[in-house]
C-alpha cells in the first residue's frame, strides 16, 4: 500500500493546548464530585488532560512521550489543575460550558491522534485506533484510579462511542484524499453531534444483542453458581 | 513409544509455524474478552475494548516491555480487524459460543501456548537473558487477561488462586526457553513441544481440578526448626 506523503499536523498548537487545559478542568471537576483530596484533584486533573496521549506515544514507541518533551503541555496542565483546585465553585459553575467544550474535543483529539500515528507511516486501522486511544484513555486511566467499572464499558451516554465512528470516517475521509480541513472538520462536528446528540434524545449505548439466544440464562446460572472462573 | 519413535515425530513437525498462527490466537483471545464483556452487560465499547484487551494485550505489553519499536499490532493492521471481528461474534453470538465451552477452553489453551512461547522467542530473539525471555513469555501470555480484568474493572483472577492459567503459561515458555538454550531443535519445533506442554498443564489442571494454593507462610515452621537447634546445641 502506498500511503501519501503526509506531514502536516494542521490543527493549530492553540488549539491542542486549549484541550489539554480542558481536560485537566473536567479531571479536576471530577474529582472534586468524588470528594478526593488536594493530590487526587491533581492527580486526576493531570491524568485527564494527558493520559490519552501518553498511552498513545507509549504505544508509538517515537521516542518519549510527546507531553514530556514539550514543556507547555505540563506547564499548562498544571496550571489547569491549580485552578480546577483553588476555583472549584467557579468551574462547577462553568459546568454547561465546560460540557461543550469538552463534547467539541472528542473530535479534535482523535484527529490528534490518528495524525500522529499517519505521520509514522502507521496503517489506518491503527491510525483510527490511536486516535480513540487519544481521546479516551484519559477518561478509562480516571475511572481505574479511582478504582470504578470504566465508564467506556457501561451503557450510557455515548462517549467512546462517538469517538469511534468518528475515527473510523476521518481516516477513511484522509484515504480517500479529502483535504485535510474537511476531514478534520467532518470529524469534529461529526463526533460533537454523535455525542451532543445521545444527551439531547437520551441515545443509550447498545448492550449485546443475543443473536442466538440463551445468554440471559447463561448469566442466571453463573451467578447462581458464583463467579465464572 | 521408544525414543526413536519420539525422535521421528519431532524431526516431522514444520520448523516454524505459519504467521497466520498468530493472527489466529489472537483472534481466540479477542472473542473470549468480547463474550465476557457481553455476559458483564457491558455495551459495545466495552464489548470492543474487552475484545481488543484481550486479544492484543499480550502482544501489546511484550513489545512495550521489549521497546522493539512501534507494536506488531500497530505495524499490522489486521490485528485490530480481527479483533473487530471477535468483537462482532462476541457482540451477536455470545450465548451461542458460550455455550461451546470445551471447544472455548481447547483454543484457549492452545493459544495460551502460542503466546507464551512466542513471547519468550522474541525476547531470546534480542539476546535478552533465559530467565527475562520465561518472564516475557508468562507476560505475553497472560497479558491479556490481566487488562481484560483491570478495563473491566475486576481484580485480575489470574493472580487470584483459581484454577491454573499463568502457572501453565509460566511452565510453557519455561519448556520453550530450556528447549531452545540446551538443545539445537529449530525454532518452530521447541513452539509446539512447549505448546503441548501448556495444552497438557491446562486441560489436566480443568480435569483434575487443580488449584493454585494461595500464599503458604511458612515463616512459623522455619522459626521452630531453628528454635529446636538452638536448643540442641546448648
Amino acid at each position: 500500500m502506498s500511503t501519501p506523503v503526509y506531514t502536516v499536523v494542521a490543527l493549530p498548537y492553540a488549539v491542542e493546548m486549549g484541550a489539554v487545559a480542558f481536560g485537566a478542568l473536567s479531571g479536576a471537576l471530577h474529582a472534586t464530585r468524588k470528594g478526593l483530596d488536594t493530590v487526587g484533584v491533581f492527580t486526576l486533573a493531570l491524568i485527564c488532560a494527558i493520559g490519552g496521549g501518553a498511552i498513545r506515544d507509549v504505544l508509538l514507541q517515537q521516542g518519549a512521550p510527546i507531553f514530556l518533551r514539550s514543556p507547555s503541555y505540563l506547564a499548562i496542565a498544571t496550571l489547569a489543575s491549580v485552578v480546577g483546585l483553588l476555583f472549584a465553585r467557579l468551574v462547577r459553575a462553568a459546568l454547561p460550558v465546560i460540557g461543550v467544550v469538552d463534547t467539541l474535543l472528542i473530535g479534535v483529539w482523535v484527529v490528534i491522534g490518528a495524525e500522529r500515528a499517519l505521520v509514522v507511516d502507521l496503517s489506518y486501522v491503527s491510525a483510527a485506533f490511536l486516535g480513540v486511544i487519544t481521546a479516551t484513555g484519559g477518561g478509562l486511566l480516571r475511572d481505574l484510579l479511582c478504582h470504578e467499572v470504566p465508564s467506556a464499558v457501561r451503557p450510557g451516554e455515548w462517549y467512546v462511542a462517538a469517538a469511534i465512528p468518528a475515527a473510523v470516517v476521518f481516516v477513511l475521509l484522509v484515504l480517500a484524499g479529502v483535504g485535510l480541513d474537511v476531514a478534520q472538520l467532518v470529524t469534529i462536528v461529526g463526533a460533537a453531534s454523535l455525542r451532543a446528540g445521545s444527551q439531547r434524545f437520551g441515545w443509550r449505548t447498545p448492550t449485546a444483542y443475543d443473536v442466538w439466544g440463551g445468554l440471559e440464562a447463561r448469566i442466571a446460572a453463573s451467578t447462581r453458581r458464583g463467579a465464572p472462573d | 513409544m521408544g525414543i526413536g519413535t519420539l525422535a521421528t515425530v519431532i524431526d516431522g513437525l514444520p520448523l516454524a509455524l505459519p504467521a497466520w498462527t498468530q493472527l489466529a490466537a489472537a483472534g481466540v483471545g479477542a472473542t473470549s474478552g468480547a463474550v465476557y464483556a457481553a455476559k458483564r452487560g457491558f455495551d459495545v465499547v466495552g464489548v470492543l475494548l474487552l475484545a481488543v484487551a484481550e486479544g492484543l494485550g499480550g502482544l501489546l505489553l511484550r513489545d512495550t516491555l521489549l521497546q522493539t519499536g512501534t507494536s506488531v499490532v500497530l505495524l499490522d493492521g489486521r490485528y485490530l480487524l480481527v479483533a473487530t471481528a471477535a468483537a462482532v461474534v462476541g457482540f451477536f453470538f455470545a450465548g451461542l459460543v458460550d455455550r461451546l465451552e470445551g471447544v472455548i477452553l481447547v483454543l484457549d489453551a492452545v493459544a495460551l501456548g502460542f503466546f507464551c512461547t512466542v513471547g519468550a522467542d522474541s525476547a531470546l530473539g534480542i539476546s535478552l537473558p533465559p530467565i527475562a525471555a520465561v518472564f516475557i513469555g508468562t507476560v505475553t501470555a497472560v497479558g491479556g487477561l490481566v487488562l481484560r480484568d483491570l478495563l473491566a474493572g475486576d481484580a485480575p483472577r489470574v493472580l487470584r488462586p483459581g484454577v491454573f492459567t499463568a502457572a501453565a503459561a509460566f511452565f510453557g515458555a519455561l519448556a520453550f526457553v530450556l528447549l531452545e538454550t540446551w538443545t539445537s531443535l529449530p525454532s518452530g519445533q521447541s513452539q509446539i513441544l512447549a505448546m503441548v506442554v501448556v495444552f497438557a498443564v491446562r486441560l489436566l489442571a480443568v480435569r483434575l481440578e487443580w488449584r493454585t494454593r494461595a500464599a503458604a507462610d511458612i515463616s512459623e515452621r522455619v522459626w521452630s526448626i531453628w528454635a529446636r537447634t538452638e536448643d540442641g546445641g546448648r
